[in-house]
């Protein structure tokens, strides 16, 4: 699920327009590299509101209702009387234990100074934010966010959004504009890959399923594009991408002389959901997708690898008064036509596909326990260049498959989801214990990497090696 | 296509220049944020479209002050209603009461003929009073009597069933009215308004 030590094949772009990123970088104060992590409930939401955490969210971050509509309608609403600027900050940390140690071979946590191969506590990020109005319609949830494991510093998942209600066929609607750095970050249910659950897990296990693109492209893209909220009802979204050229990324924290991916021309992505509702009772039904190209590693020359993935979600939510019950799922297919990296050799096939699917439900007792179980599963074709023991490349498979799936169980405490009872009374926190099990890991449950060594030292891994258990703090100020 | 992205940010400047959600100068969204789009309510929050002004007036001050206290006011209005000034109120108010209401129409068929004939007669056996009596003929209500007609199902039936159990007492006469109200005639009761269709709006 999480970090995974197998590398993807290398998707990426270039040519982003100048103003694009001045706004961006205007808006930061530092910059750097990073994957996007969740912003939980900022309490300078709750301070420009008036609105306690529990508004918004039935346990930080999935969102109510409400706080779908507040992030449709641009972050801007107020009724809170703070005058201090919508700045948060926000930590996770925690203990994580993985049921085998990591060995040397494989990595990452015995790679990286001051970690031990297991049993290690982490605070893995810390975060700051811009997130609220900034005039009139405006309003942006911008995160800078440094994970002090590694000092890295960078421009984490954002989004700046101007929202104007309209009228259209005789209904009230909001047409919003949005820019972005992540595909999905912009979504207001909890579906997606950004804000899907878990939204919180460890970040340092030596194996994971692989990402999907829309994954990969998380924090090194920028976008901008349309959607409008319909009637209380529609919701409609059609968002350009572009990549950032190397020396973009290079000025944004790119380590200077790695490699990454260029992604090639624009890229659409497309998002149309329903909710009808009754009562109590939200229904969700949608679908979205996305074309990408990318040039792996930067090497032009070969030609470009090309992606199509097309997914439905849905998602049904009972928001009562005393507790909530919210159910996800979500099915992303994707086709690649590996062009550059078949001619380059880190791929077997031309066209392969990967298939995601997410599973889970969610129960919170007054926004205060929160109880969450999921299922998730990756499955595609199989490649030896991909995922091949044999072929070199990435050698997590001996029967080079990706197919990999499990479980995710959470159980939460946040005790001020109605305000702290310290002086500054949006302080948030979310306590909580996290047990991840592997069934299924690049298509074997044991020893799913072949013996091309001796344990410690490469190969002879089991899915089962990789369960961890997390024991977690959020705490936002 | 080529400068798509920068037509983007440029619009999105201009338009912010525009300046914020504002209707008559009022910070309207901070009320559509809950009320829905076209203010004719969402999800928990009733509508407001088409409501008396005077009732509205008043329940923004009953949430200020916290004499509203029935099941969701301390979770969300006390909050929304903290830091208005009874200038804004009166003008929030003012605002919404003149726009269009349209009936929510998610009650049950079935009961709502048994709903009209307690809302025009009352159920004088059990001492339920008719609800037309204050609320008017087409429940439009009158001056500080809210409108009713075309509320939503589960919001009607949600306070009425506050007031049958004793909460919310903040001056009203519903209390005394409701508690009279077995579960079965509120279900046939919110379900018969919820169809009923917007009347004038003479104040």
């Amino acid at each position: 699920m999480s970090a995974a030590a197998f590398a993807k094949p290398y998707f990426g772009q270039r040519g982003c327009p100048t103003l694009v990123i001045a706004v961006f970088a205007m808006l930061i104060f530092a910059s750097g590299w990073l994957a996007p992590s969740p912003a939980s409930a900022l309490p300078s939401f709750a301070r420009q509101t008036g609105q306690p955490c529990a508004t918004c969210h039935t346990m930080v971050p999935e969102l109510t209702p409400y706080g779908r509509r507040f992030k449709l309608m641009g972050y801007t609403m107020g009724g809170g009387d703070s005058k201090i600027p919508p700045v948060a900050m926000m930590v996770v940390t925690g203990f994580g234990q993985t049921e085998a140690k990591a060995d040397p071979y494989w990595g990452p946590s015995p790679n990286q100074p001051g970690l031990k191969t297991n049993d290690n506590f982490i605070t893995q990020q810390v975060s700051g934010y811009y997130a609220g109005q900034v005039y009139g319609n405006l309003g942006a949830l911008i995160q800078v966010t440094g994970d002090p494991t590694t000092g890295a510093v960078g421009l984490d998942g954002s989004d700046v959004r101007y929202v104007q209600p309209i009228s259209l066929f005789g209904q009230g609607a909001y047409l919003g504009f949005d820019a972005n750095n992540a595909p999905t970050f912009q979504d207001p249910w909890n579906t997606l890959n950004d804000w899907g659950f878990p939204q919180f897990s460890w970040n340092f296990n030596a194996f994971g399923t692989p990402d999907n693109q829309i994954d990969a492209l998380q924090a090194s893209v920028v976008g901008g594009g349309m959607y409008l909220y319909w009637n209380d009802l529609v919701y409609a979204e059609l968002t350009a991408y572009g990549g950032l050229s190397r020396d973009a990324l290079e000025a944004l924290g790119e380590v200077p002389g790695d490699t990454p991916d260029q992604h090639k021309n624009l890229m659409p992505y497309w998002r149309l959901a329903v909710e009808p509702h009754w009562g109590d009772h939200y229904l969700m039904v949608g679908t979205f997708g996305m074309v990408s190209n990318t040039v792996p590693g930067g090497q032009y020359g070969y030609g470009t690898d090309r992606y199509l993935n097309v997914g439905f979600d849905a998602q049904y939510q009972y928001d009562g008064n005393q507790y909530s019950v919210t159910l996800k799922a979500m099915d992303t297919m994707q086709w690649m036509t590996l062009n550059n990296s078949f001619i380059s050799g880190t791929a077997s096939n031309v066209d392969d596909y990967l298939n995601t699917l997410k599973i889970n439900g969610t129960f919170v007792w007054d926004h205060t326990y929160s109880f969450s179980a999921g299922y998730f599963s990756v499955n595609g074709r199989s490649d030896c260049g991909l995922y091949g023991v044999v072929c070199g490349n990435n050698p997590v498979s001996v029967v080079n498959s990706p197919n990999g799936n499990g479980l995710v169980f959470d159980l939460s405490y946040s005790p001020f989801a109605y305000g702290s009872p310290f002086p500054y009374s949006t302080y948030n926190a979310r306590l909580g214990v996290q047990y991840t099990k592997y069934l299924e890991l690049y298509g074997g449950t044991n020893n799913f990497d072949g013996a091309i060594g001796t344990p410690g030292a490469g190969g002879q891994h089991n899915a089962s090696g990789n369960n961890t258990l997390w024991l977690y703090a959020v705490l936002a100020f | 296509m080529k400068h798509l992205r920068t037509k983007l940010a440029l619009i999105a400047i201009s338009l912010s220049a525009a300046g914020p959600l504002l209707a008559d100068g009022l910070q309207v969204s901070n009320c559509t944020w809950c009320h829905g789009v076209s203010a004719q309510g969402y999800a928990k929050a009733p509508r407001l479209a088409g409501q008396r002004e005077d009732y509205l007036a008043n329940q923004l001050q009953a949430f200020a002050s916290h004499q509203r206290d029935e099941s969701l006011s301390p979770k969300y209005m006390w909050y929304a209603a903290a830091h208005l000034d009874p200038a804004t109120m009166r003008n929030l108010a003012a605002y919404f009461s003149a726009l269009p209401p349209e009936a929510a129409r998610d009650g049950k068929h079935e009961l709502a003929a048994e709903g009209r004939v307690i809302f025009e007669n009352g159920v004088p056996t059990e001492n339920v009073a008719a609800c037309q009596a204050c609320h008017g003929p087409e429940a439009q209500g009158v001056r500080e009597i809210p409108r009713l007609g075309g509320l939503s199902y589960t919001y009607l039936k949600r306070r009425l069933e506050d007031w049958s159990q004793g909460r919310d007492t903040s001056g009203t006469l519903m209390p005394k009215v409701a508690r009279s109200l077995s579960p079965s005639r509120i279900d046939a009761l919110a379900s018969y308004l919820s169809f009923v269709e917007g009347a004038s709006s003479e104040k």
